[in-house]
């Protein structure tokens, strides 16, 4: 192993945790048949909130909490406005996106009468966790060991998400609501209140994802989330939805963008265009799927009503 | 309507409970727009680029794609419409401006296209690769601006200049609003007439109704991948064009500030019809218009026109708007 592998690991496994949280929630609405859009506007909720609730009270454990608390609220509102007004859900989730901006604006200015990034000097830090024993193995103890309390719960969330889709009741109805939602309501399943429960799923994801980006800069900084949002979107269908498939989803993103920050600060490249590889990455990952998966099935991704 | 309304509605609450001077916030937001011609031929020069970016997402809705990358699309424009001015500014100020225009709209045209290809080639989807296509090249643009194309003797972070004949003409200084106004009305009536009165338009609309019916009815619906995101594309990268040509002169960093994302609205709002983005931009630019009087006149910020306009976007395709606070009010 050369000597710049295992930094670049355990970055891409610290740079992989948005990713990794929002598609984890994500693959939920995904299964239960909707689109769901607003990854990227509750994250940067929650990454605001998570901030002004750590100031507020000092600790970072209610810091997260309160951007759980809120993010929770917001995926409500969206939920309840594109299920109990029938509103097209695609369009509520831009809206979930926007409002989320805007508040983080409105209320950084009533709260603290400035706009742009927001710190605090002397806000508790996210604190690296060392496993005892596992630390002490060569290689996979720098892969598993050392990153913080957020970084284990993706790990935790993803195995629980594996177990509640496949083996539980309510993971069974949510797989009969994404396959055919008329079929699923003939067996008495309350369609619409499984997909509410999905959507709630992937706001509290999107929570910790949101929280552990801001917690770990120390700061809100407007547009924290950068597009993760979308790209964790991308992540749950390239996944097949698969929690196997959205862990190495966010690896391979996770590496993308450890790569990009990298040839920052080694390369000649202009640092402008390496911000454009995530994206353009995506692009090409999405072609490639869509081309090994257009032989096999015909579902689109995008379920229109 | 009530989408409107109730937009309406937040915007007064929201002003009540954040201002400390509500009377003074709710006058300027409300009336402010209507004080002076300066304020609203300004506010009616805004609701150009919106006429554009509304144009685009209604072609697309109503051919059944989705365009969520009109905020690159608008920025490519503009970028291409200056890195033409730079490097031909001996032509007649005319053909320079029309050049300059075509470019703008060439490469608007040519990303939508990208996305329809992808989507009618692989099955890749459009509502994806237009917003990550999108993202991808304003970051590249911004590098453009940052770096190769940097006005470097300019105190301002910006672009290099396109020369003066090339602008269009002022029509009502001191505001700024220009001649791109007629361009932009024009163009709004050429849609109406390719989607409504030509053959085009009608196999546009059937596809984008019920594709399948499109198919039993005789037509090849695989061009109707491209073609709209293609026409989407273009009239949003016009748009970016007439920013330039008619506003800006150059290029600069923020420059799209949510206009692709307004066209989603504003097409939402005129219920995808080419006619209605007109009135429907008219209102968008206004509770932006009135946000910034408000911001300068009182103690709000700007940014109340963002929720107020996410409230819209929430309620406009609410098929039970209506009936819902009729219930609660008859409660």
């Amino acid at each position: 192993m050369s000597g710049t592998g295992i930094p670049a690991i355990t970055s891409t496994v610290v740079i992989m945790t948005p990713f990794l949280l929002a598609a984890t929630g994500g693959a939920f609405s995904a299964i239960s048949g909707l689109l769901n859009i607003a990854l990227e506007g509750l994250m940067l909720n929650a990454a605001f909130f998570a901030i002004v609730f750590t100031n507020l009270t000092g600790s970072l454990f209610l810091g997260v909490l309160g951007a759980i608390a809120t993010t929770l609220m917001l995926t409500a509102l969206f939920a309840t406005v594109s299920f109990k007004l029938k509103a097209n859900i695609f369009i509520c989730g831009l809206a979930t996106n926007f409002l989320a901006i805007a508040l983080s604006i409105v209320l950084a200015n009533a709260f603290y009468g400035k706009t742009g990034s927001i710190q605090f000097p002397g806000m508790p830090r996210l604190q690296a966790l060392e496993i005892p024993f596992i630390e002490n193995i060569p290689i996979l103890g720098d892969i598993l060991s050392g990153h913080n309390a957020i970084v284990y719960i993706s790990w935790v969330l993803l195995v629980v998400a594996a177990i509640v889709i496949n083996r539980t009741p309510f993971g069974m109805r949510l797989r009969a609501v994404g396959v055919n939602q008329k079929a699923a309501q003939g067996i008495g399943i309350n369609t619409k209140r499984v997909q509410f429960a999905a959507l709630l799923i992937s706001g509290f994801t999107c929570a910790l994802g949101g929280a552990v980006l801001s917690l770990s800069l120390s700061a809100f900084v407007p547009n924290v989330t950068a597009g993760r949002g979308w790209i964790a979107l991308v992540i749950v269908y390239l996944g097949r939805m698969k929690p196997l498939g959205i862990l190495i989803g966010s690896v391979v993103f996770g590496f993308v963008e450890f790569i990009s920050n990298n040839l920052q600060t080694t390369s000649n490249i202009p640092s402008g265009l390496l911000l454009s590889l995530p994206f353009f990455a995506t692009v090409i990952a999405l072609v490639l799927y869509s081309i090994a998966e257009q032989t096999m099935s015909k579902k689109g991704i995008l379920r229109k009503k | 309507m009530t989408a409107v309304m109730a937009s309406l509605t937040v915007a007064v609450i929201l002003i009540l409970i954040l201002s400390k001077e509500p009377g003074r916030s709710l006058y300027y937001y409300f009336v402010g727009p209507f004080t002076s011609k300066f304020i609203f031929f300004n506010m009616i020069e805004s609701c150009i680029p919106v006429i554009f970016s509304g144009l685009g997402v209604a072609v697309a809705f109503k051919s059944g794609v989705t365009n969520l990358g009109g905020e690159g699309q608008i920025f490519a424009g503009a970028m291409v419409a200056v890195i033409l001015g730079v490097w031909f500014p001996e032509l007649p100020g005319f053909l320079g401006m029309v050049i300059l225009l075509a470019g703008g709209l060439t490469v608007g045209a040519l990303i939508g296209s990208v996305s329809g290809f992808l989507r009618m080639k692989w099955n890749v989807s459009d509502l994806l690769s237009t917003y990550l296509i999108s993202m991808g090249l304003v970051q590249v643009i911004n590098y453009l601006i940052l770096g190769p194309f940097r006005d470097a003797s300019k105190i301002r972070i910006q672009s290099l200049s396109i020369p003066k004949s090339y602008m269009l003409s002022r029509i009502a200084t001191p505001s700024y609003l220009h001649a791109g106004l007629f361009i932009a009305l024009a163009v709004a009536v050429l849609i109406h007439v390719l989607m409504k009165h030509t053959h085009t338009g009608y196999h546009l609309r059937v596809t984008g109704s019920n594709r399948q019916f499109a198919r039993y009815g005789g037509i090849n619906i695989r061009p109707f991948y491209v073609l709209p995101l293609a026409i989407s594309g273009a009239l949003i990268g016009l748009g970016g064009a007439v920013q330039i040509v008619g506003r800006f002169q150059s290029g600069f960093t923020d420059l799209t500030a949510g206009l692709g994302w307004a066209g989603i609205g504003v097409a939402l709002i005129a219920r995808r019809n080419p006619l209605g983005v007109v009135p429907a931009a008219l209102f968008y630019v206004f509770l932006q218009s009135g946000a910034k009087v408000a911001m300068m006149n009182s103690d709000v910020t700007y940014e109340i026109a963002a929720i107020v306009t996410s409230v819209i976007f929430y309620l406009i395709t609410a098929e039970v708007t209506f009936a819902f606070f009729r219930r609660r009010l008859l409660k």
